[in-house]
């Protein structure tokens, strides 16, 4: 199949956008480049509160570049520029002044690999608080606690609080990360991939704080299990080679898509 | 209103001065590191240029020692038609015996050729001659029989090692060379074998770039002999058998020798094409059935490079090849015998260092279990690599120097500081090649035991090849290294003022065994008082760093090149 | 078939061994400076004996017997509260409980006095004792607090002992306690004749050792910030365009010759020191004229040497941490500087800590440099701006001159080596260790 071919058969990002309730962060027509390639065609996506919102499709289909877009993390690579919008409320994300440091605070990230500093447990949690806050020493214990028991990992570590971060097993050091995200409170969440290096049991505890953690933070998870995605979301991006094919709260998704494309990759004809 | 937003935060005007101060501060710190560099290139380059009232030249005024005493200009003093073009230069010796005092002036006409002499003898009854004619840039001696020392006084006349104006130009550099071509003085039968030669080398590196036609025609005529040619390429060595190595002759040799390798090849590879019904104008074809096309080029290539300095040109640095030091006149010294003696040293070194090191690290890499014993190597050759140089200079010391004991007794020669510097160097090479052999990777072993190869056999054919760059370069960067070590020679025993070639071998065959090198003798010219010796030692200095750089260069060269064919 | 096979039996024989020669080598070195280093000493100890120490008691009433009482004192209180914490809500509240302001005009007490006295430790344990004193009042009202302090309290022992045997002053002599206790280095005394030993000789190496230290410590004090600023620039901050031209000359400056160094400390670096001391001269810091040959500037000259080694090891260590730990961070709302200075850093931290070492190592066993720019003359003084002698550079002196083999100068070099020997390999081995475990954590 040569190139043209590919760019004729996949139809352009979708328009048909709707969500229930109130959207965090809206995105809106963006074109995203690593140097001369581009990895992104004129997405746009609207990520509703208090919901998870999964990102599907195959590898190299620009999922985690869309992710990275929406805090700015993609502006560590180099040669990476864009188009378009991102706004959430009030602020822009993309705009050329904006402030990175407030944009990350209220957007917090989870990664593929789990990646704790080399830190005690406790230091990996207050880390972020004490970046942003001067508490006191009372008030960071509490917000360690509240939040190693809300990544549901308390009972585990509280014991071997001054343990280093990465003695921990891979499943208890993914939920630590998650722990150290939501100590500052983020209005969003996002997700890379966050079970892939883990084993199943360790990815069904995660799967289960993420419906937990819908309660009071908006999640965006980039996964490439499509049962993930049907156990976890509210509503389902497809993306196909930098275009968002079909997006649909997660029901009609797996079981009544409009695209012929998202069909055959649900079913696994392809991918 | 989150709980968070509760706590005091952080003045974010604090966060973003932090930031800006802390990057400003981590690039000033490496600015600092470029600019330690820029001063100690300034400071060293600074005291090689002469300046102004200090830089003179003092006449050659000294002591006859008892047996003789070379003397040599560097400029004429008359010009083609045998008129004077400066004052003429008039020495009178003088010297006292149980007879009485005596005085004689002699002159000494210095004319443009060179390799004209005329040597002065003195005995008691006084001095042969009272003129004399020598050439250019020609030593010539003054034998004394007599049992008391003479005094060498110059009363006029431009000095030795002067320029014409008889003082060095203020603001030249020290280290002066003259570019010539080899003819300049006459054409010999060597410097026309020389050019063909190079003309030779440079005409095959043409014919590969661009194959022509008619020239492939006329060589596939002698297609069949190719391997004739490839034993035929080794005669050019006779060569240093009937006659004594000089750069010149040397570079003929390997000029010849590669040559003639690449013509060998190439007639192999138009044999091979014929022999297949294959048409001969097919660029492509050519070049892929010539064996070992790109190696023989690099080689063809560096040697046609390097060999353009000393063939057709002829790059005369007196400072590095000509001089000795000249115990009265700093600015009129040189370094020859530190540039031969750190030669000899770094060939025996490397000769003695590279074949034990290569076999420890494919030991260590391809054969050896992980036994204690060879756990006990790894970590010993580890940790020998940043013992400091000095205590290698004492195992020198007991072990090859001093006789008695464990001593060999080779007395501080060049013999033993090679061997000194050769075991100092191991650690080092095993180092780097055990790194290049870690660099192959496992499927090829993998897939040449597949193929039933035996240990040895995989070694040899698979995983040697693919990791010679490596340790080719870690060689060759180990040597860059050692070549500017001086304290282990001070312990062995270097000189600082040697006065003529050293004798590589003398340890073994009784000889003089006095040797120094270049960084021991940059130490002793700083050591001496006086801005002129500083002078020379910087411009020693510069000669080592242009010796290391250009090492370190050809390392580079060698990695990318062979980085990008094992990529491509 | 057969011929190969024996043939490759006899390459591994000949790979063997040529493996084993590093033993050899090891041997040769450690043999040749071992055995020449026990005639040394078999030669002092004929004359000398071989070990020997008298005590002369100065007496708690001096300041050192002071400040020892003082560390010991706090040291017991803290046992004390430690280990048996019910003891502590004995104390009249009264008399523990002191307010801030209470606590602050008694360090400033303590701080007066430390100017005033002139003694370091008599000042420190003043410090320690008021804070010894907060310290039981906190454990009097928090029993967790227990717990804590256990580095402080090993800390003031150890202070407390350090100044105990400073009020006693021991005197070692013999040829083991000479060589290594005492500070007087005149291997050629002025005996009738010089080749052999005599009582006006004398070989405390000490008065080396602490050149050395001088010049090895003050190097670092240079090489390390700059060194590992700069190696953090390359890894966090430089543009690769800039990375590829810093990275070179950082290689070039690593590949210049000592002797050439030690050349540029002598016409470049020498002087400028020397402005510097004839400055503190005149102002009445130091007591004589400076020399153009001293510490400061092989200090100077060595930390330029080491720098390059400490900022491409450095950068190495720093490019080994995961870039996911510095996203990490950055998805935090870490500015840059926040990220580098608390995570980069402490992530790879003991890889920095490894190139200090083999840096330092490095700096003790440097020569040609050190020989050019401290000097010849082997004190054990405190005035930087004085002519010294590193070990090295006594064996390069030692050495250019004539040396007759198996005379006691001779055997003084081999001693000086095995020192320098133990002293560079054991931080090798320790620099070596730390960098394979960083290796293997990332």
């Amino acid at each position: 199949m040569t190139e043209e071919n590919t760019e004729n058969d996949i139809p352009p990002s979708t328009r048909k956008l709707d969500i229930d309730g109130e959207a965090e962060i809206h995105i809106d027509g963006l074109d995203l480049w690593y140097g001369t390639k581009q990895a992104l065609y004129d997405v746009s996506l609207p990520i509703a509160k208090n919901c998870v919102t999964s990102l599907i499709g195959p590898s190299g289909c620009g999922k985690s570049t869309l992710l990275r877009t929406i805090n700015r993390m993609n502006d560590l690579i180099p040669i990476c520029r864009y188009e378009g919008e991102i706004v959430q409320g009030e602020t822009e994300i993309t705009a050329k002044d904006a402030d990175l440091v407030s944009i990350r605070k209220n957007i917090g990230m989870v990664f593929q690999r789990p990646n704790p500093f080399p830190k005690s447990i406790y230091d990996n949690v207050a880390y972020g608080v004490k970046l942003h806050h001067k508490p006191s020493r009372e008030q960071l214990d509490s917000i360690v606690e509240k939040s190693l028991k809300r990544a549901a990992i308390w009972s585990e570590v509280s014991d071997r609080l001054h343990d280093l971060g990465t003695s921990l097993s891979g499943g208890q050091q993914q939920r630590l990360c998650i722990a150290r995200s939501i100590a500052i409170e983020p209005d969003v969440i996002l997700m890379d991939e966050p079970c892939s290096a883990l084993d199943p049991i360790a990815t069904a505890a995660i799967e289960e704080l993420i419906l937990e953690l819908k309660k009071d933070f908006t999640v965006v998870i980039v996964t490439h299990s499509m049962s993930q995605a049907a156990r976890v979301s509210d509503y389902t991006g497809f993306m196909y080679l930098g275009r968002m094919v079909e997006f649909n709260k997660t029901e009609k998704i797996f079981s009544d898509p409009d695209q012929e494309l998202t069909k055959r990759y649900i079913t696994g004809r392809f991918g | 209103m989150k709980e968070i937003d509760k706590l005091p935060v952080r003045n974010r005007k604090g966060r973003e001065f932090i930031e800006k101060v802390g990057s400003g501060g981590l690039a000033l710190t490496s600015i600092i590191g470029l600019v330690f560099l820029l001063i100690l290139v300034y400071q060293i380059a600074k005291p090689t240029i002469i300046d102004g009232e200090e830089g003179e030249i003092v006449a050659a005024t000294e002591f006859l020692p008892i047996s003789d005493y070379i003397l040599k200009w560097d400029n004429p003093s008359v010009d083609e038609d045998g008129n004077l073009i400066s004052e003429p230069i008039i020495l009178q010796l003088a010297w006292d015996d149980e007879n009485g005092s005596y005085e004689h002036e002699i002159e000494i006409t210095v004319i443009p050729q060179r390799n004209v002499k005329e040597n002065i003898q003195l005995n008691e009854n006084g001095v042969d001659t009272n003129e004399v004619t020598v050439g250019k840039k020609t030593k010539f001696y003054i034998y004394s029989t007599l049992s008391t020392p003479v005094s060498v006084h110059q009363i006029s006349g431009p000095t030795p090692a002067a320029n014409e104006t008889g003082y060095p130009q203020v603001n030249t550099f020290v280290i002066q060379s003259d570019v010539s071509t080899v003819f300049s003085n006459g054409i010999s039968i060597e410097e026309a074998i020389a050019v063909m030669s190079w003309s030779f080398l440079m005409v095959m590196i043409l014919v590969y770039v661009f194959p022509n036609e008619k020239i492939i025609q006329s060589i596939s005529s002698t297609s069949k002999n190719h391997q004739i040619i490839r034993w035929l390429s080794l005669a050019p060595f006779l060569f240093f058998i009937l006659n004594e190595i000089t750069v010149i002759r040397f570079f003929i040799v390997l000029n010849c020798f590669i040559g003639l390798r690449m013509l060998a090849n190439l007639s192999e590879g138009i044999f091979r094409l014929s022999n297949q019904m294959m048409p001969l104008n097919d660029k492509i074809l050519l070049k892929h059935s010539i064996v070992n096309r790109d190696g023989l080029m690099l080689w063809a290539r560096l040697f046609f490079l390097v060999s353009t300095f000393f063939i057709p040109l002829s790059v005369h640095i007196p400072f590095l090849t000509e001089r000795y030091q000249d115990i009265f006149q700093p600015y009129s010294s040189g370094i020859r015998s530190a540039f031969y003696g750190t030669f000899w040293v770094m060939g025996i070194a490397m000769f003695m260092a590279i074949p034990i090191s290569i076999g420890a690290a494919i030991y260590l890499e391809e054969y050896a279990k992980p036994t204690r014993l060879t756990k006990l190597i790894q970590a010993l050759i580890t940790n020998l690599a940043g013992v400091p140089s000095i205590v290698f200079g004492l195992f020198g010391l007991a072990i090859f120097v001093r006789e008695g004991g464990f001593g060999l007794g080779f007395g501080p020669s060049i013999f033993a500081a090679g061997l000194t510097m050769g075991v100092m160097a191991m650690p080092i090479i095993v180092l780097a090649a055990q790194e290049a052999l870690r660099s192959v990777p496992r499927s090829i072993r993998e897939s040449a035991y597949g193929i039933g190869c035996t240990r040895w056999q995989v070694t040899k054919d698979h995983v040697l090849p693919s990791a010679m760059p490596g340790m080719m370069t870690g060689t060759i960067l180990a040597m860059s290294r050692i070549v500017g070590e001086a304290a282990p020679l001070l312990v062995v025993g270097a000189f600082g003022a040697v006065l003529f070639d050293p004798e590589p071998f003398a340890a073994l065959t009784d000889g003089n065994i006095n040797f120094t090198v270049i960084p021991i003798q940059i130490y002793a010219w700083t050591a001496e008082p006086g801005h002129e010796w500083h002078a020379m030692a910087a411009a020693a200095s510069i000669a080592l760093i242009a010796v290391m750089i250009s090492m370190n260069s050809i390392a580079i060269i060698l990695r990318e090149y062979y980085r990008r064919r094992l990529n491509s | 078939m057969v011929p190969k096979i024996q043939f490759e039996d006899k390459a591994h024989i000949f790979l063997f061994v040529s493996g084993l020669s590093v033993i050899f080598i090891t041997i040769g070195i450690i043999e040749t400076l071992l055995g020449e280093s026990v005639e040394f000493f078999q030669e002092v100890a004929v004359s000398r004996g071989w070990f020997g120490f008298d005590i002369e008691f100065k007496g708690l009433v001096s300041q050192y017997g002071m400040a020892s009482g003082v560390f010991l004192l706090c040291y017991a209180s803290m046992v004390l509260v430690r280990k048996t914490p019910h003891l502590s809500t004995k104390i009249p509240q009264a008399m523990v409980l002191l307010s801030p302001k209470a606590v602050f005009a008694l360090y400033f007490v303590a701080f007066t006095l430390f100017i005033y006295f002139d003694n370091v430790l008599l000042g420190i344990s003043m410090f320690c004792l008021i804070f010894t004193w907060k310290f039981i009042a906190d454990v009097s009202f928090d029993d967790d607090f227990v717990q804590q302090k256990i580095g402080l309290q090993k800390t003031l022992f150890a202070l407390g002992i350090a100044s105990f045997s400073l009020a006693i002053t021991t005197n070692y002599s013999g040829a083991l306690g000479e060589f290594f206790f005492q500070s007087q280095w005149t291997p050629t005394g002025s005996c009738a004749d010089r080749r052999s030993l005599c009582d006006n000789m004398s070989f405390g190496i000490n008065s080396l050792l602490f050149t050395t230290i001088q010049v090895a410590f003050g190097a670092l004090l240079i090489a390390v910030p700059i060194g590992v600023g700069c190696a953090i620039f390359l890894s966090e901050y430089a543009q690769p365009r800039l990375v590829a031209v810093v990275k070179p000359t950082l290689e070039i400056l690593a590949g210049i010759p000592s002797v050439v160094y030690g050349f540029f400390a002598f016409i470049y670096i020498g002087p400028i020191v020397v402005e510097f001391g004839e400055y503190a001269f005149t102002q009445g810091w130091i007591d004589e004229p400076p020399n153009i040959l001293n510490p400061i500037n092989g200090a100077i000259v060595v930390g330029i040497m080491i720098l390059p080694l400490i900022a491409s090891m450095s950068e190495d260590a720093l490019r080994a941490v995961p870039n996911e730990l510095r996203e990490g961070s950055l998805a935090l709302g870490a500015t840059k500087i926040e990220t580098t200075v608390f995570v980069m850093i402490q992530a790879a931290l003991s890889g920095i800590i490894a190139s200090i070492i083999l840096a330092l190592s490095r700096a003790v066993g440097e020569t040609m440099a050190v020989t050019l720019a401290v000097g010849t003359v082997a004190v054990f003084t405190t005035n930087m701006f004085l002519p010294a002698q590193t070990m090295t550079a006594y064996i390069a002196q030692k050495v250019s001159g004539d040396l007759s083999y198996g005379d006691i100068g001779y055997l003084t070099i081999f001693a000086a080596g095995l020192y320098l020997f133990i002293i560079t390999l054991s931080l090798n081995l320790l620099g070596n260790k730390i960098l394979t475990n960083f290796r293997e954590e990332y």
